[in-house]
């Protein structure tokens, strides 16, 4: 259960967002109001207070100087008329010694924060027009609430705009002092990750990948978001999982199901103080976005990780922009990148706001190391002897699904192949083929390592069944893109797999008959396709990035 | 607005579709019942094979409480077994699995969908101490809470909140966990 | 089916239902009993004696009206009916009811003070005549009878009534209550701070109702120390958010007002805010304009007015398509009223026209002029000089029309209204508008429910007159009455607008929450039959400033003198005797009637000057410049009320001192100068453009934030000189630069009268 948030504050004020930074503050049991105006606002709670109040006083900002003089007054006149010890506090030594001045009262200054940047970005914020925002010299200003202070003073050296000696003194208590404590010792750093409810495992089976590396490589704690109902293979791999539903799982009005999200996710991020947040998905979702935003959401940086290859026909302007609310955007590379006709082709080039973008080499969860060999992936699948084929299709091939299935079969059949049907561990255990009653179907999570089981595999392509096949599987491969899929250019890749030699492609409207015969003749032959290429280790490239991003400061 | 003929015939189209529509979601309900029950009476229903080193999850993630915000009740979709569209004034009763598992979970659904399938008495949102059976509940289109091993009764609270659960029941038995007594 | 029982029987069972709480069962037994009024009328009586006691007025009310309908209602029936009728605002058959029983003039003092009550409004004299008798009425029909007084503007009447009031009933609050604001709407500050404090004691509600009008009075007095105690009083209270959002407002203190705002969803979740108070919050922030924040109250869940759900929904939130709604508390805070209603009618975007085509005034055409009351003020004088200067330029006054939106006598809102009689112009008392009788179209009426409440109540009265009078010209005179004349005259398409606004923009008259009038006068300038003036260079800058619009924006639009009323006395100063020096100014912070105390003492104690010091104001510091004045030993200063011919008080002085620290043109300093009087003021505003000061008959300037000791050395200096000059040189420059002639001139101009 929750208590009273340990903090007073006016809803647009970024203070609070630096307050949970500090060690001594930060669930000491303590009050806090963040200003003279927060503490007015809400003295009933100061005065119910069990444990220790502090107000922070402020300098005038953007008021007028009869109201913050005012304001002031009545403060000091509440505490006066009080029981209550307050302690007053100030961003700094220079403040609390005008505000002592000002109140006649003691002041303190607050601890200085730690340094968290140390290189040559600047970004200058101003409230001269209302709302805070980042002015940019080259573009409009950017709206400052969708940025948490504590990460921008990981991001840059804050200055404020002239005129307003409050922001100067949030400014400089952002950006800290080099050496000043940083409070307890360092922890195991935590991310959280979230995976939405793509089509298929795409999504999940990435950053299972990318978790493993932070779990192994820099000790992480990797927790999951997840909206994908694979939630328990993420269980089955060590992982804390917190499972979600979409709006549409639920039937819901988006803008119901996001104000859950936002303060459910807000909680978490309250609770865990992660220092990554780390989304797998085209573009940054709003309720992670404003959860960040909160106070007392720590100080997490935000990467997204979006795969490149869209269609063409997909403009994404708007779903490009979310990118500038990140700190990371990775590109989990892909093989058949010079075929990509999407708008995020060459955008890795560009820095877009505070994000830095970066391209990995592709990311696949198996490893080269992890592959069985033939003899051992049959054992493990429970399969027999004879020629094999692979088909994994799931329900997203190109046009007439049961003709293909038909001529699949008849070809297989034709070739003397036997064919296993790969059935995603989301789907039902007898899926409606309407075919033989002698159909194989095996569902086990992840399938690459028992590639080498199957002499031919028929598949969609997919990120995950693409780069999997084309690095760490030597045989024939047919590619049928799927039909579905909104985003994902399954054709490009399929085309240049098959311009490179490395995979036949069945295109929609092609002859199907003479394609999948001479497909089957190849893996009646054992056929190998030795020009494929090398498996890299993008998930730990992954891992690597975001883990940098966890120690950087610039 | 006319279509074809007159209004008369335009009127009887519109029934013939509802009529239609009803059929068609009668029978679909049905394929999905029969399939359902499948999986439930199958060897091993909420089988999920992952292969090469497990690891133990260290714990359950607990979302501390929301309670200081006013927060939009949430839908709770009928299940693709709903033949007819579900009455609003059917409760919203949150499931608890016991902490079952494998078979005797599998079974107890059975009983309990069943009951639902030929008669709706609820809207159901499922609790689920694990993550297996959430697969199998997501495809039949229910509401799924994956609550570790949290006291159900605890739960009530957030899931008014969100859902507008009255009751949190017994999977297996039926009883009664926890009821809503305020307003 | 009726049936006949005996009334005794009857009466028990009605005694019996009535006790239980079953009023509505007892009202249908009595109806199917059979017993009806015109034979039982003692039945009826006691069971409408009963639903009194039991306080439910509709079925008394039910019971009274068979009574009366059968003829057999005796006094009580008919004064209690009277009493119902008057509270639901239905005087005429209030009226009705009482003469048919008692006459025209009766007898029964209950009678006499309810008919008062009941002719308030249409026969004002006669109503008064009735209510010279209310202090011997029953205590409902004595309250009565000071709030119709107070409605139609008689305070010292409703005065004593309270007071006398008060005699027979001491305990009774609502009387102390009502004393308390009529002594506040009459000026009398520290009878209201007192009846006021008194009745602080009680429960929350009350204490927080109290300090939030200790709050307001003594802002009002510029008493700061009071302001912030009472201020800190309320905040401590666990009161209800509408208590501190109105402390907030009168506080001018935006951002706590916004910070209420934000903590209410949360409180409201965890059921410390009710949803009737959560209503009412959004019902409030409505009425100030923060249209936005009431929609992210709304968003957040809390419970919204069915009306008020209903007006936002027709400007576009929570509607599919519909505006966007504010995603954060800080684009909720960006969206307000007026902002969201501008532009006005976006498609019917005027084509900038050239000048030749811009409207010219006809012989026939009228012109209205509108301000806010007609208080001894500078602003107030001037507004009568414009009524003045035109008739004197041969406008024939049966074209002209003043409108006030207040002008009572007791509040002190008449102060020029004989004056501004004897022009011969037609006098409206906007207060006196039948706003129901308002024809509008739905859109406008939709744009006037959203305005600020403050700005749509002084709309409607100014539309109603606008509506039947047609004038060509409607001409604003300071802020409040510029933007609803403003308003009313865009919206219904009045061919010339003319606007005067105030000598510096509202935040420097301490106005905190100035959007309204900006967001007004910025939508109003993009029309080219709009004008607004300022009446000096820096007023008009200061505006353009403040409204971010290109110098020359706005034109200047000169005082005015009447030379014939301020001319300079016949012959020189008389050598010897004390200096008269005068001064004539509001009594508010921002004249610094304090400093010219001590400026005054300075000049007696360190320069052994002889003075006959004169001040000739009022205003909410008069009882500290009393104060003041005795502890520095000015006992001979006089004090007098603001005259409405203040010429002969320059006439019968020697020099006037004026030590604002806020000005734009002082009227007083042209006046002064127009009598010949020499002037020493502060450098602030336009009071240096206002001053003759060269050669020996120069003005003194003060620096702006001089010193008593400074001041007062630099006036000892001055004063030799200044006195001893002849003084023509300095009405040379008033007659020059600010004649009535000249202002006419100007007006008409403006009107798009032909030259």
């Amino acid at each position: 259960m929750s208590g009273p948030r340990p903090w007073l504050a006016h809803a647009t004020d970024p203070l609070p967002q630096l307050l949970s930074e500090h060690p001594s503050l930060d669930g000491a049991g303590g009050l806090i109001a963040a200003s003279q105006v927060a503490a007015l606002a809400d003295w009933q709670s100061i005065e119910r207070w069990p444990g220790e109040v502090s107000i922070v006083l402020r300098r005038i900002g953007q008021e007028e100087p009869a109201e913050w003089r005012d304001g002031l007054a009545i403060l000091l006149r509440l505490i006066s008329g009080s029981r209550k010890d307050v302690r007053l506090l100030a961003l700094n030594p220079a403040a609390a010694d005008f505000l002592a001045r000002e109140t006649g009262l003691p002041v303190a200054a607050l601890p200085d924060l730690p340094r968290r940047y140390a290189g040559a970005c600047r970004l200058t914020l101003s409230r001269a027009e209302g709302p805070l925002q980042i002015l940019r010299i080259e573009a409009g200003p950017l709206p400052a609430r969708q940025y948490n202070l504590a990460r921008l003073r990981r991001m840059a050296v804050i200055d404020a705009a002239p005129g307003d000696p409050d922001l100067s003194d949030l400014a400089a208590h952002a950006n800290g002092v080099a050496g000043a404590d940083a409070g307890d010792g360092a922890r195991a750093p935590v991310v959280v990750v979230v995976v939405p409810n793509g089509i298929g495992l795409g999504h999940v089976t990435r950053m299972l990948a990318v978790a493993r590396h932070l779990r192994q490589d820099r000790g992480a704690r990797v927790v999951f978001w997840s909206f994908s109902r694979a939630a328990g293979i993420i269980s089955r791999f060590g992982f804390e999982t917190v499972l979600r539903q979409t709006a549409q799982h639920l039937g819901a009005e988006t803008g119901d199901w996001l104000k859950w999200e936002t303060e459910e996710f807000a909680a978490l991020l309250r609770g865990l103080k992660p220092d990554l947040v780390v989304q797998d998905s085209s573009a940054l979702q709003r309720f992670v976005v404003d959860a960040l935003a909160r106070p007392g959401s720590g100080a997490a940086r935000l990467a997204l990780i979006r795969r490149g290859m869209w269609q063409a026909s997909v403009l994404g302007t708007e779903a490009l922009a979310s990118e500038e609310l990140a700190d990371l955007v990775l590109e989990p590379g892909d093989l058949a990148s010079e075929a990509d006709r999407g708008v995020t082709r060459g955008r890795s080039a560009n820095r877009t706001g505070f994000a830095r973008m970066a391209v990995s080499a592709p990311v696949t969860l198996t490893g080269r190391d992890e592959v069985l060999d033939r003899r051992s992936a049959r054992r493990a699948l429970g399969l027999g002897r004879g020629r094999l084929c692979l088909v994994s299709l799931g329900g997203e091939a190109i046009g007439d699904w049961n003709l293909l299935a038909r001529n699949l079969v008849a070809a297989a059949d034709r070739a003397r192949i036997g064919l296993v049907w790969a059935r995603s561990p989301l789907a039902a255990p007898d899926p409606m083929l309407g075919l033989r009653p002698d159909i194989v179907t095996r569902s086990v999570y992840p399938l690459a390592p028992c590639l080498a089981a199957f002499d031919g595999v028929v598949s969609s392509v997919g990120y995950n069944s693409f780069h999997e096949l084309m690095q760490l599987y030597d045989g024939p491969v047919l590619f049928v893109p799927g039909r579905h899929s909104r985003l994902d250019d399954q054709a490009a890749r399929a085309q240049f797999a098959a311009s490179r030699g490395w995979a036949t492609h069945l295109a929609e409207g092609g002859a199907q008959h003479d394609v999948l015969s001479a497909f089957m003749a190849d893996v009646r032959a054992a056929r190998r396709v030795p020009a494929r290429p090398e498996w890299r280790n993008g998930a730990s490239e992954v891992a690597g990035a975001l883990g940098d991003l966890l120690g950087a400061g610039g | 607005m006319k279509v074809g003929g007159n209004t008369r015939d335009y009127d009887e189209t519109l029934r013939r579709l509802e009529q239609d529509n009803d059929d068609l979601r009668g029978k679909l309900a049905r394929h999905e019942f029969r399939q359902m029950q499948q999986e439930l009476t199958s060897e091993d229903p909420f089988r999920l094979d992952v292969l090469g080193p497990q690891a133990t999850a260290p714990g359950d993630v607990m979302l501390p409480d929301v309670d200081d915000v006013l927060l939009p009740r949430l839908p709770v979709p009928a299940g693709t077994i709903a033949r007819d569209l579900l009455s609003p004034d059917l409760p919203v009763i949150a499931v608890h699995d016991d902490g079952l598992s494998g078979r005797p979970l599998a079974a107890a659904l059975m009983g309990l969908l069943k009951t639902q399938y030929d008669k709706p008495f609820a809207r159901l949102v499922f609790l689920c101490s694990g993550f297996e059976a959430v697969p199998f509940l997501g495809r039949y289109g229910f509401a799924v809470e994956q609550v570790g091993r949290a006291d159900p009764a605890t739960l009530l609270p957030r899931l008014r909140r969100r859902y507008g659960v009255v009751q949190i029941r017994s999977v297996g038995s039926g009883d009664l966990i926890a009821r809503w007594q305020g307003g | 089916m009726r049936s006949n029982v005996g009334a005794g029987t009857v009466r028990l069972e009605l005694v019996e239902l009535c006790s239980k709480g079953q009023l509505a069962t007892a009202h249908l037994r009595l109806l199917d009993s059979g017993l009806d009024a015109v034979d039982h009328p003692g039945l009826w009586e006691f069971l409408e004696r009963r639903f009194v006691e039991a306080g439910d007025a509709l079925l008394a009310h039910r019971v009274r009206r068979d009574l009366l309908a059968a003829e057999v209602a005796s006094t009580d029936i008919v004064l209690n009916e009277a009493r119902y009728e008057i509270e639901n605002n239905r005087p005429g058959r209030a009226r009705t009811y009482i003469e048919n029983a008692f006459g025209p003039d009766p007898g029964n003092d209950e009678a006499r003070v309810l008919l008062g009550v009941a002719l308030t409004s249409e026969d004002k004299e006669r109503a008064l005549r009735l209510l010279e008798g209310a202090a011997t009425g029953t205590e409902a029909a004595t309250l009565l009878a000071i709030d119709a007084l107070r409605d139609i503007g008689e305070l010292r009447r409703a005065r004593r009534l309270c007071e006398a009031a008060l005699e027979r009933y001491p305990r009774n609050a609502m009387f102390s209550n009502r004393l308390g604001w009529i002594a506040e709407g009459t000026g009398d500050f520290e009878t209201a701070i007192s009846i006021v404090s008194t009745t602080r004691a009680g429960d929350i509600e009350g204490e927080a109702q109290a300090l939030n009008r200790l709050v307001r009075i003594h802002r009002r007095l510029g008493d700061r120390a009071a302001t912030i105690a009472h201020a800190a009083d309320l905040l401590r209270l666990d009161a209800r958010p509408t208590q501190k959002l109105r402390l907030a407002r009168a506080l001018g203190q935006p951002r706590l007002l916004e910070h209420l705002v934000s903590l209410l969803p949360a409180q409201f979740a965890r059921a410390e805010v009710t949803g009737d108070e959560a209503g009412k919050v959004i019902g409030f922030l409505l009425e100030q304009g923060y249209v936005g924040l009431a929609v992210f109250l709304w968003q957040a869940g809390l419970p919204i007015a069915p009306a008020e759900k209903l007006l936002l929904e027709r400007f576009g939130f929570g509607v599919n398509p519909g505006r966007q709604l504010p995603q954060s508390f800080d684009e909720a805070l960006s969206i307000r009223s007026p902002d969201i209603l501008f532009p006005l009618y976006p498609e019917c975007a005027e084509a900038t026209p050239q000048a030749a085509s811009a409207p010219v005034l006809r012989d026939s055409d009228r012109v209205l002029l509108v301000n806010s009351v007609l208080s001894a003020g500078g602003a107030e004088r001037q507004f009568l000089m414009v009524a003045r200067s035109l008739v004197a330029a041969g406008l024939s006054p049966d074209r002209l029309h003043a409108a006030l939106f207040s002008m009572e006598g007791d509040r002190g809102h008449d102060h020029f209204e004989a004056e501004l009689r004897a022009t011969g112009i037609h006098v409206h008392d906007l207060s006196r508008e039948d706003i129901s009788k308002i024809a509008m179209r739905d859109r406008d009426r939709d744009i006037v429910a959203m305005l600020p409440a403050r700005l749509s109540t002084d709309v409607l009265p100014l539309w109603r007159l606008v509506q039947r009078l047609e004038p060509a010209v409607v001409h604003g005179w300071q802020d409040r009455a510029s933007i609803a004349a403003g308003l009313v005259g865009r919206m219904l398409e009045v061919e010339r607008t003319v606007l005067s606004v105030r000598n510096m923009r509202p935040r420097k008259r301490g106005e905190d929450f100035d959007w309204v009038p900006r967001s007004v006068y910025r939508e109003l300038l993009a029309s080219p039959s709009v004008a607004i003036t300022a009446n000096s260079f820096e007023g008009a800058r200061d505006y353009e400033d403040w409204l971010g619009l290109a110098g020359d924006s706005l034109s200047v639009l000169s005082n005015a003198i009447d030379e014939a009323v301020f001319k300079p006395r016949s012959g020189p100063r008389q050598p010897g005797g004390p200096i008269r020096i005068l001064g004539v100014f509001r009594l508010t912070e921002n004249k610094r009637p304090i400093l010219w105390l001590e400026t005054i003492a300075a000049l007696r104690a360190s320069h052994a000057v002889e003075i006959a010091p004169r001040l000739v104001g009022a205003g909410p510091m008069a009882d500290e410049v009393r104060r003041s004045a005795a502890r520095l030993g000015l006992d001979d200063l006089t004090i007098e009320a603001p005259l409405p011919d203040p010429s002969d008080i320059y006439r019968s002085s020697d020099v006037l001192l004026l030590m604002s620290s806020v000005e734009g043109t002082p009227n007083v300093v042209l006046e002064a100068q127009a009598c010949g009087l020499p002037v020493a003021a502060c450098q602030v505003g336009g009071v240096q453009k206002a001053m003759h000061l060269d050669g020996e008959d120069a003005g003194l300037l003060l620096d702006a934030d001089v010193g008593a000791a400074d001041a007062a050395g630099a006036i000892a200096a001055w004063l030799p000189e200044a006195l001893a000059a002849p003084g023509k040189a300095r009405v040379d420059f008033i007659r020059r630069n600010y004649s009535m002639q000249a202002l006419a001139r100007n007006l008409l101009g403006l009107y798009g009268a032909r030259t």
